[in-house]
């Protein structure tokens, strides 16, 4: 058993590469060969997630992510489409054995969830966490989150919004056959809101903030990838999550 | 005359309020389910069990009662002890039988 989380700070990955690290260190923590780890990341170029049950053609134009140079990835999680702006938005991901954490699925995204709602507090803006799996500031979704549970690994991922792209998010989601109009801009608006709506700060501060409230009370330490590990990630990049087979399966 | 027999395509949806959405997209071919697809932004544990309950649909006749479609899923849930988050299988067996009704009034 491993004595202590593995703390990894900002890095910057294609969303293949990305999704590729959460299923190594996934499969790793089952065969107790990856320490219990936080991650933050963000996704270059930009890429657009959608969730494991949800049909790709349903909800993104392929044809405007490859005009824009926006990639696209199905995740191993369940829930919605996400687009992640490379300067929108901090990804985070928790890996680690289930037994860490309450069994009930809404329990353990409360668990989480409160740390991204600490490191929120940390900067001055109050959060709450929404069954089943968003956070709240002043009644507007600021994160989403999604979690999975496999060989006795709990791995959560989720989002903190940084910024908004409304323009390229809507030409690159699909939602539905009306054109973008401001009115649509303006109603997301009114159900979403990023960090820089409510107080100044650069992403290096925020970062910060997260790591000091989701190691709050753990015995951590801030590391890296093991060869291996990058080794895996890369092998199921170019295995699963950079297949047509495993994007376009639904 | 030979009958010709087409396959028909349904497709049905629900947002439960407050939850998430359920897609069905199914393919009948001489009133029994041939195919069944179902997506959207609910989650499921463990993920795999999805494709066993559109396996467990498929081989459904068009005029079978939502009881025993419901059923049916119960125990694929059971077997697998799923968890449905979002969703529930009363909705999914809702929207499923919307689809199949779908593709009756499309006639073709």
């Amino acid at each position: 058993m491993f004595a202590k989380w593995r703390v990894v700070g900002l890095e910057v990955h294609d969303g293949f590469m990305n999704m590729a690290i959460d299923e190594t260190v996934s499969e790793g923590a089952s065969k107790r060969v990856s320490p219990p780890t936080i991650r933050f990341y963000r996704w270059k170029p930009s890429a657009v997630s959608i969730g494991c049950f949800q049909s790709l053609l349903d909800e993104v134009d392929v044809k405007k992510c490859k005009e824009l140079g926006i990639d696209y990835v199905r995740r191993r999680t369940g829930g919605g489409a996400v687009y992640h702006d490379y300067n929108g938005e901090i990804t985070y991901s928790v890996i680690a054995p289930e037994s860490f954490f309450p069994k009930g699925i809404t329990e353990s995204y409360k668990v989480i969830c409160g740390w991204v709602i600490e490191g929120l507090k940390l900067l001055g803006v109050e959060g709450y966490f929404q069954p089943v799996n968003d956070i709240i500031v002043e009644g507007k979704k600021i994160s989403g989150n999604a979690q999975t549970r496999r060989g006795g690994v709990l791995l959560q991922h989720g989002t903190i919004l940084y910024d908004l792209d409304l323009k390229t998010m809507f030409a690159v989601l699909r939602v539905g056959d009306e054109k973008i109009s401001d009115k649509m801009i303006k109603s997301v608006e009114e159900r979403v809101t990023r960090l820089l709506n409510h107080v100044n700060v650069n992403i290096k501060d925020v970062t910060k903030a997260l790591i000091k409230a989701f190691t709050k009370g753990k015995n951590y330490e801030m590391k890296t990838w093991t060869k291996e590990e990058l080794r895996r990630a890369k092998e199921l990049v170019s295995l699963r999550y950079k297949t047509k087979e495993w994007n376009f399966s639904r | 005359m030979v009958g010709v027999f087409l396959v028909r395509r349904g497709f049905a949806s629900e947002k439960v309020k407050g939850g998430k959405l359920v897609q069905v997209r199914v393919e009948v071919d001489e009133d029994v389910v041939k195919n069944v697809r179902i997506t959207g932004d609910f989650f499921l544990h463990p993920e795999e069990v999805l494709e066993e309950i559109e396996e467990s649909l498929v081989g459904v006749g068009v005029f079978e009662q939502e009881e025993t479609i419901l059923e049916r899923l119960k125990r694929v849930i059971k077997e697998r002890e799923a968890i449905l988050v979002g969703f529930s299988a009363e909705g999914l067996v809702r929207v499923f039988k919307e689809a199949v009704s779908s593709c009756l009034q499309s006639g073709e």
